[in-house]
């Protein structure tokens, strides 16, 4: 036996291939990108008897054509990395059209395994399956599985190891695509073997076919010119022969084989998966009260987030509070210590600042998990298909948006899934508008500290939504000006409603969670001693002895360098309504966001010297207005997208025009209307105290 | 209305039936929609058809939503 073996896992969206993969390699994962394509990589390790066994979750495609970088990242991988197994993850409740694409996999000649995933659905369901036939039929082992409960996930890893031991290819199918076709096939066939020297006999077969799909990756890898030629012309002769183009006779004849090879072996008493979804669904996406319930739903996710994650909040908040009194009590009470002050202000009350908001952070990655993997998600893409239509965009990219609400760097690689240029970008610009995780400390901090508890909850509410507004706003403006044209049209399955399963939701959670939890730690540590060093030197060498202890530390603060940038940067702020101090959090915000919430902490905290009995939140209340609060917020949803944004949007759009130009486009917009509410504000004496 | 006459998908009411003929090219979409089973002669259940909205279509085992502007390209009978 092998030591050690590559498996991939190939499936239709919503298969269950995800949760098979959880349940295969549970916590021994990772996320890479394959090289020079930005498709996120997953891979993972699980053992079986004396073998390792390196599984790779390819990407969710419908078929391996070159549609979409997907389905070509899971059609390469499987031709060029020649994995030693590739299991079929085919969703038995749906069997025609996950079959495509096993049909698909198997034309690639590596070995397969078909997992039979959701296997009790589809029996529930009354679907009763001879899978013997079957698997001779289609010409590969089939396994039942139940992903979500690991029934038979053993069985199919013994199947594997046994298959990718044995290292025969599956038999292809014998699909017959009908006399014409099979003509043009052959045809194609002969020249590819006489001009290009094909050996393999499959491979040249299954080239003709792709050929005559009009696959164009394929086609650029020919270099004869009649091959393109003699294609062209069968494929009109196709066209004029059977009344439609090639690549959907092609599709029809495999779909054709398919149903033909589940009539012999799957006998249905006629119920299909959809029923319970479909009564769902006659309520929540209905037309009246479909749009009620989303909104209740987002509503109830924010409500979720706060009021849940205060007590934990509040629990790492006294943690922190208590290991700076600790670290603090080792030295004799008044010393001025660079070390104490270092340990204490810096690391402590800045990375203390930011991980003190984790539990909201985990708490909102947990709800859009949840929303995703029940297939929520789907749905409200379909009910905001009409309102993003208006805008110039569709319902799919409103999914992108909502990651955004969890960070804007996977909301911008989500938009991945948008097939057209101009809808990517557009989408991608305005992301940053929709509030992110990082953002939600700088709002936890403010709205508690300046307004009445019953307020809270509709503040940060409304926050949201002034940037989803705007964020429709922009879209709207670049769709009609620089990202002109007619939309693409768009399809999406819907997938029937489930069960998230808990482990599946935690590790969905801890993938996005721990990012934040990562950047706690080194970005924001660093930042944090740097933020620290900059607002500590330099120091005054003889302080006024007559001035009193305030007036002094005022002094000293403004003094250092961050000092002295937050006062440059005064003149510019003022008509905001920021001081010196929120300039030099704005700087460090930049880095990212919720360093302002570190930077204010360590502010004030230089400026307090021992005494930390008074709460960040208190101190706000005591120097600012809620006005100032307010405008804080608006500023920092809208302002600058931190610097990990303007790389991730460098990267995706491929061009530093578009990061700068969403950088410039929306600080610009910030200070604009931020000058707007604060002077406004002033003039009606709204919040002012 | 003539049901054996083709017509746009986007055209069906809600909660009828009909057979699908042919799907007019768009952007290479075609070949993605044939994987996912629009090929000629499927039968598709239309389960939600709002003026102006996206069509929501049953077909084989699964939903598929379909943006207004791709429905108009899809000729049924």
């Amino acid at each position: 036996m092998k030591e050690q073996i590559t498996m991939a896992l190939v499936g239709n969206p919503n298969s269950g291939k995800t949760t098979l993969f959880n349940s295969l390699t549970g916590s021994h994962q990772h996320v890479g990108n394959y090289p020079g394509v930005t498709v996120e990589k997953k891979e993972g390790t699980c053992r079986f008897a004396d073998t390792e066994v390196n599984v790779v979750d390819l990407p969710g495609t419908y078929s391996l054509t070159a549609y979409s970088i997907e389905e070509l990242v899971a059609r390469n991988f499987i031709i060029e990395e020649k994995p030693d197994v590739v299991v079929s993850v085919i969703d038995a409740s749906n069997l025609e059209r996950n079959l495509y694409l096993a049909l698909q996999v198997m034309e690639l000649g590596r070995p397969v395994v078909m997992a039979f995933n959701m296997s009790d659905v589809a029996h529930a369901r009354g679907m009763e399956f001879n899978l013997e036939l079957l698997s001779s039929l289609l010409g590969a082992p089939i396994v039942p599985t139940v992903g979500n409960k690991s029934t038979g996930v053993q069985e199919m890893l013994a199947t594997a190891v046994r298959i990718a031991a044995d290292g025969r290819p599956a038999n292809t199918p014998d699909i017959r695509y009908g006399k014409d076709l099979e003509e043009a096939i052959e045809h194609i066939r002969c020249r590819l073997v006489k001009t290009m020297s094909f050996t393999d006999d499959r491979e040249a077969r299954w080239t003709a076919i792709k050929l005559l799909e009009n696959d164009k990756e394929v086609a650029a890898r020919i270099q004869s010119p009649e091959i393109h030629q003699d294609t062209q012309v069968e494929r009109s002769r196709i066209e004029a022969l059977l009344g439609d183009s090639a690549e959907m006779i092609i599709a029809d004849r495999r779909y054709g084989f398919i149903s033909g090879a589940c009539q012999e072996s799957v006998r249905s008493t006629i119920e299909s998966r959809h029923t319970r979804s479909d009564r769902i669904d006659e309520i929540v996406i209905h037309r009246f009260w479909g749009l009620p319930i989303f909104l209740s739903l987002m509503y109830l996710v924010f409500w979720l987030t706060f009021t849940v994650g205060t007590p934990p909040m509040d629990w790492l908040d006294s943690l922190f509070g208590w290991m700076g009194r600790i670290v603090a009590g080792l030295w004799p009470a008044g010393s001025d210590s660079i070390l104490k002050s270092l340990l204490v202000d810096g690391i402590i009350g800045g990375v203390g600042g930011v991980m003190v908001f984790l539990p909201n952070i985990m708490l909102l990655f947990l709800a859009i998990s949840i929303l995703e993997d029940s297939g929520y998600m789907a749905r409200a893409a379909f009910m905001m298909d009409r309102l993003m239509h208006k805008i110039g965009l569709h319902g799919k990219s409103f999914i992108p948006m909502l990651t955004g609400l969890g960070c804007s760097v996977p909301a911008i690689m989500a938009t991945r899934t948008l097939d057209n240029q101009r809808d990517r970008l557009t989408t991608m610009l305005v992301i940053p508008l929709v509030s992110c995780g990082a953002r939600l400390p700088i709002y936890a901090l403010v709205i508690p500290a300046f307004f009445p508890e019953a307020w809270r909850v509709p503040m940060l509410w409304l926050i949201y939504v002034i940037g989803i507004a705007l964020a429709i706003l922009c879209a709207k403006l670049l769709r009609s000006t620089l990202f002109k044209g007619e939309s693409v049209p768009f399809v999406m399955e819907l997938p029937p409603y489930r069960m998230p399963t808990l482990k599946g939701m935690i590790i969905h959670m801890w993938e996005r969670g721990g990012v934040y939890l990562k950047k706690a730690g080194s970005m924001i540590l660093g930042i944090s001693i740097i933020l620290w060093a900059l607002t500590s030197f330099p120091m005054i060498k003889n302080p006024d002895p007559h001035s009193s202890a305030k007036d002094r530390q005022a002094a000293e603060l403004s003094h250092t360098v961050a000092g002295r940038i937050g006062h440059a940067m005064e003149p510019l702020i003022k008509p905001l309504g920021f001081d010196w101090r929120i300039g030099t959090a704005m700087i460090g915000a930049f880095a990212a966001k919720e360093v302002f919430v570190a930077q204010m902490g360590i502010v004030f905290a230089v400026g307090e010297g021992d005494e930390r009995s008074e709460s960040l939140r208190d101190k706000l209340r005591a120097n600012y207005s809620p006005l100032v609060g307010f405008c804080i917020m608006l500023f920092m949803l809208i302002s600058a997208p931190c610097m990990a944004t303007i790389a991730v949007t460098r990267r995706e759009s491929n061009s530093w025009k578009w990061a700068l130009f969403q950088l410039g486009g929306l600080t610009l917009m910030a200070y604009t209307l931020t000058l707007l509410v604060f002077q406004m504000g002033t003039l009606f004496g709204i919040g002012i105290k | 209305m003539h049901p054996n006459l083709p017509m746009p998908l986007s055209d069906v009411p809600t909660g009828r039936a009909v057979v699908l003929r042919r799907v007019r090219e768009v952007n290479g979409l075609v070949a993605r929609l044939a994987a996912m089973g629009f090929v000629p002669g499927v039968m598709i259940d239309v389960h939600q058809n709002i003026k102006n909205g996206p069509v929501i279509v049953g077909l084989k085992d699964s939903r598929v939503m379909l943006g207004r502007d791709m429905a108009e390209k899809m000729a049924v009978e």
